[in-house]
């Protein structure tokens, strides 16, 4: 008992290079296992399935039709505005867009191992350049993104994962937010949508695509089902309806997308300034191997005297390029913080950079 | 004779590879039945708490081989599950089949149930958005079913002869 404690402290305290390789071992290992047991087991599995998943295929077979017949009369605008779209992303070079970025069609393998968390196996890895990070899509929106990967597999968190998150944008207002999944429910829940905008049922919501998130932009990841505000919060709550339905994949495409790099690092407090500023202002150094021009991170955080902030007022990067095109090598571990928290901060960021601050009495 | 270590890691592999490989294949809408929490339930009923606590702790470790949570999650539940399995069941319970197989259910709820306030406790706080009671419906209906065939699996990892109930009935 006091082992398995020990080893759950291990895994906080950052040794999970030894972890994460016995994960990587058991995969690789257990993976010629899985694809001869995939093969024996197919017409038991589609057996199964027909009788347990029989009304949900039929509707869905109706939905489809539905949804071919509406599709062949705007195929013809759609394909239109997209070349429009990509012509100016190549004229603004609009590198993090996701119509810019190749592609790995990869097969599904394998279905969710765990009951507490969404996720299938490909087979594809690092072998055919995937890496961890990546998102994953089908033909038609987000699947989600690689959390594991060696030679010739790889592991991708589903969208529904109710530890996914990814920075979104509701296409019609273009207002931004947090999409996350709830688990085995089909719902996705976006937060941080501002309460005055207005959210209409069946809108489209796409990835943001934020200098700073885990995903290119403009992914389709699904459509508005309704909103809610929350008084509490001062946001709006959003269920999305994903595009894609994860229970019946068997070819993806993972996007071979390097995300940019940001900070999560909590903020240490080395003021900098000469003169005494009249908000605290604190420094964190990045950098501790030489790179090319010297990297310092500065968040200033104001709270005025009587008040809290839900967020920090503005967060600036000092002798960094404004469009990094390679994540400094000190900042790496930035990645595996989590989609989330990182989306949530951009978004939080954003928003506390353009409207009017949160205020908790 | 097969030394009862070699017979314990055939067990586990064997387990392992029947939860990575065959069960995935025959998920109830996503969800999928619990073979390793399983092994250490009956473990803890076959062997007793010690052999529980043992075989749970290291059918746990086997589980979070395959999982993306921090390591040794499972680890603490199955060796938890699998000691108090064999306490209770030694020291209070008397009962024939139905009985066991009412116990192999209440720990199968109570270690998936255990898992994720473990997880909330040490800050996976997406745990606390799934849907627990369908998850725990199908781990609890899987595993009494699957019951019998895993208790003579342990029983042969550990060179019983007969089950210990067998000499009272």
């Amino acid at each position: 008992m006091f082992t398995a404690l020990a080893l759950i402290t291990l895994d906080f305290r950052g040794s999970t290079g030894i972890f994460g390789s016995a994960r990587d071992t058991t995969l690789n290992v257990l993976g010629p296992v899985r694809s001869v047991a995939d093969w024996v087991m197919s017409p038991f599995r589609d057996a199964w399935n027909g009788i347990t998943g029989f009304d949900e295929l039929e509707a869905e077979n109706a939905r489809l039709r539905l949804e071919l017949e509406s599709a062949d009369n705007s195929n013809l605008e759609v394909a239109d505005l997209r070349r429009i779209v990509l012509e100016f992303e190549l004229l603004e070079d609009l590198r993090t867009s996701a119509s810019l970025s190749e592609r790995v069609v990869a097969r599904v393998i394998d279905e969710p191992l765990s009951n507490f968390e969404r996720t299938i196996e490909l087979n594809k890895g690092s072998n055919d350049g995937i890496e961890v990070g990546m998102p994953v899509e089908a033909g038609r929106g987000l699947v989600g993104r690689v959390v594991q990967v060696v030679r010739n597999r790889s592991r991708v968190e589903l969208i529904t994962d109710a530890s996914f998150g990814v920075a979104v944008r509701l296409v019609r207002s273009g207002d931004i937010g947090v999409a996350r999944g709830n688990g085995d429910e089909a719902l996705l829940t976006i937060e941080f949508v501002k309460v005055d905008t207005v959210v209409i049922p069946g809108e489209s919501v796409v990835t943001s695509g934020l200098e700073g998130s885990l995903f290119p932009g403009g992914i389709l990841v699904g459509t508005v089902v309704s909103a809610r505000p929350d008084p509490v919060t001062g946001f709006q709550e959003v269920d999305v309806a994903p595009v894609v339905d994860s229970d019946r994949l068997s070819l993806v495409q993972v996007v071979l997308f390097t995300p940019p790099i940001i900070d999560n690092r909590p903020v240490t407090t080395t003021t900098t300034s000469t003169t005494a500023p009249p908000e605290s202002e604190t420094t964190i150094p990045v950098s501790t191997t030489p790179v090319t021009a010297p990297t310092r991170t500065t968040v200033t955080q104001v709270f005025p005297t009587s008040t809290t902030t839900a967020a920090p007022l503005s967060s600036t990067t000092e002798g960094a390029s404004p469009s990094p095109t390679g994540p400094p090598p000190t900042v790496l571990a930035a990645r595996a913080a989590g989609t989330f928290a990182s989306a949530s901060g951009i978004i939080a960021s954003m928003h506390a950079s353009t409207t009017p601050t949160l205020v908790v009495e | 004779m097969i030394p009862r270590s070699l017979r314990l890691a055939v067990l586990l592999v064997g387990a392992l590879v029947v939860q990575t490989a065959v069960l995935p294949q025959v998920t109830y809408r996503g969800r999928v039945l619990d073979i390793m929490l399983l092994v250490a339930v009956c473990a803890g009923l076959v062997g007793g708490p010690d052999r529980g606590a043992v075989i749970g702790f290291l059918a746990g470790a086997g589980t979070d081989l395959i999982v993306q949570t921090p390591f040794g999650m499972w680890t603490l539940v199955g060796a938890v599950v699998g000691w108090c399995v064999g306490s209770v069941y030694a020291g209070y319970i008397v009962g024939g089949r139905l009985m066991r197989q009412l116990v192999v259910g209440i720990a199968l709820a109570s270690g998936t149930a255990g898992y994720v306030v473990l997880g909330r406790l040490i800050g996976q706080s997406f745990l606390g958005d799934v849907s627990l009671l369908p998850i725990v419906s199908t781990v609890v209906i899987g595993g009494m079913i699957l019951s019998p065939f895993v208790m003579r699996a342990v029983a042969w990892s550990m060179n019983l002869t007969q089950m210990p109930w067998d000499d009272g009935q």
